[in-house]
């Protein structure tokens, strides 16, 4: 009964309401004093509602401000419009021909760059191939958390290019003294590289082994996490590398 | 579509309806400042998408979607702001906000009731008793269904009845 009256006014408070609804709905009101008090709620509810809207007058000053950013955009929109028809006189259908050709073009190109890229990130150009240092073992450094691996060159006969990254670096103007120096300062990194926990040697010598990519990811990782480490270390001079 | 064309048939519903969509926004945002931003957006929009009403017997409902959307649009940004800086109720009308005792404008009391409901329920509300849409209109609007938005309607009635009851008892 409640919800049948609830219903009832729902649908004749928002026009939806047949005739024969109303008459029920009048009736229900006049015979039971409770309907007649709810839909009496309603109807304030919904007056108190609509007079509201009195209270909403606009300023004048918005109405201007919008009505001149519509000005504002109609100017634009029939200056691009006198603009666009000068400039572009192409049909829509050979607009989108030349769309597909750009896009092919851009592909091949973009297609080129990534193979030579690779090729010359992975392939050896003849001048580096040639003076390019064998490297005949690892050292293990373990430098402030991270571990990290060195590769030691040993002196031949040949003439080799000076690797910065080597902590043994053949120059030619090192002479005799500089070369047994050198070789001493080999031997005790060689030493010390014996003397780490053999699971980390293991470890870094099946990280040397890696191809060349893959390698390069690990040191990355691990210089990574260097920079990580060292956030809160003060360096100093001593921190410097140098020859 | 002309530009001419575009002006003429933006001047006529602005003409029609540029106060009722200021009083929607007005309460569906309950911040005056925000209301006339969102009026500005609002007509803004409709100009520049008047090419994509087909029907026009439906404009009405296609330009009050529109203003709910940016309605939607700057309460969430507004929330936004508001979590960042900590200052609520600043720019909004008093009337809104502030303890129904404190008011003795009637308008104002219905307004901070109406304040009280969710956005859902007050939004039904407000289409349906401010401006005057069918429950089928604003299903349409809201893009719910048309039961969906008479349960909307009816829990925003039972809710406001009991926060107005005072006013709505010394009126028998």
């Amino acid at each position: 009964m409640h919800d049948r009256i609830q219903e009832l006014i729902s649908d004749f408070l928002y026009h939806g309401t047949t005739p024969e609804q109303e008459t029920e709905l009048f009736d229900l009101c006049s015979k039971y004093p409770a309907s007649a008090e709810l839909l009496r709620r309603h109807l304030l509810l919904s007056l108190k509602l609509r007079k509201l809207r009195e209270g909403t007058e606009i300023k004048p000053e918005l109405r201007n401000e919008t009505l001149r950013r519509i000005n504002l955009l109609q100017a634009q929109r029939e200056q691009s419009d006198t603009s666009s028809t000068t400039i572009v006189p192409s049909s829509p259908r050979r607009l989108g021909f030349a769309h597909l050709f750009g896009a092919v073009a851009a592909t091949a190109v973009i297609a080129v760059f990534i193979t030579l890229a690779f090729r010359g990130y992975h392939a050896p150009t003849p001048s580096t191939a040639a003076v390019a240092p064998i490297i005949d073992t690892f050292v293990v450094v373990l430098k402030d958390t991270v571990t990290q691996l060195q590769p030691v060159y040993i002196v031949r006969t040949e003439r080799t290019r000076e690797v910065p990254e080597s902590p043994v670096s053949i120059t030619d103007d090192a002479g005799p003294e500089g070369i047994a120096a050198q070789a001493r300062s080999t031997t005790e990194a060689i030493g010390q590289g014996q003397g780490r926990d053999d699971e980390v040697h293991t470890e870094s010598m099946a990280i040397a082994q890696l191809p060349l990519q893959e390698r390069t990811r690990h040191f990355l990782e691990q210089y990574n996490a260097m920079l990580t480490s060292v956030e809160s270390v003060q360096l100093t001079s001593n921190d410097r590398i140098s020859d | 579509m002309t530009e001419h064309e575009r002006r003429t048939r933006f001047d006529d519903l602005y003409a029609q309806y540029d106060r009722r969509v200021f009083a929607y926004c007005l309460h569906v945002t309950s911040d005056r400042d925000l209301a006339n931003d969102v009026y500005q957006e609002v007509f803004v929009k409709v100009y520049l998408m008047m090419h994509t009403v087909r029907d026009t017997e439906k404009t009405v409902h296609w330009l009050f979607r529109i203003a709910r959307n940016e309605c939607l649009n700057a309460l969430k940004v507004r929330q936004r702001n508001e979590k960042r800086t900590m200052t609520l109720d600043e720019g909004r009308d008093a009337s809104y906000t502030s303890d129904p005792a404190e008011q003795s404008d009637e308008a104002a009391h219905v307004r901070w009731g109406l304040n009280q409901l969710s956005d859902e329920h007050r939004e039904a509300l407000l289409l349906a008793e401010c401006e005057g849409f069918t429950i089928k209109e604003i299903a349409e609007i809201t893009g719910t269904s048309a039961s969906n938005v008479k349960v909307r309607i009816h829990r925003a009635k039972q809710k406001l009845q009991m926060l107005l009851h005072p006013i709505l008892n010394e009126n028998a």
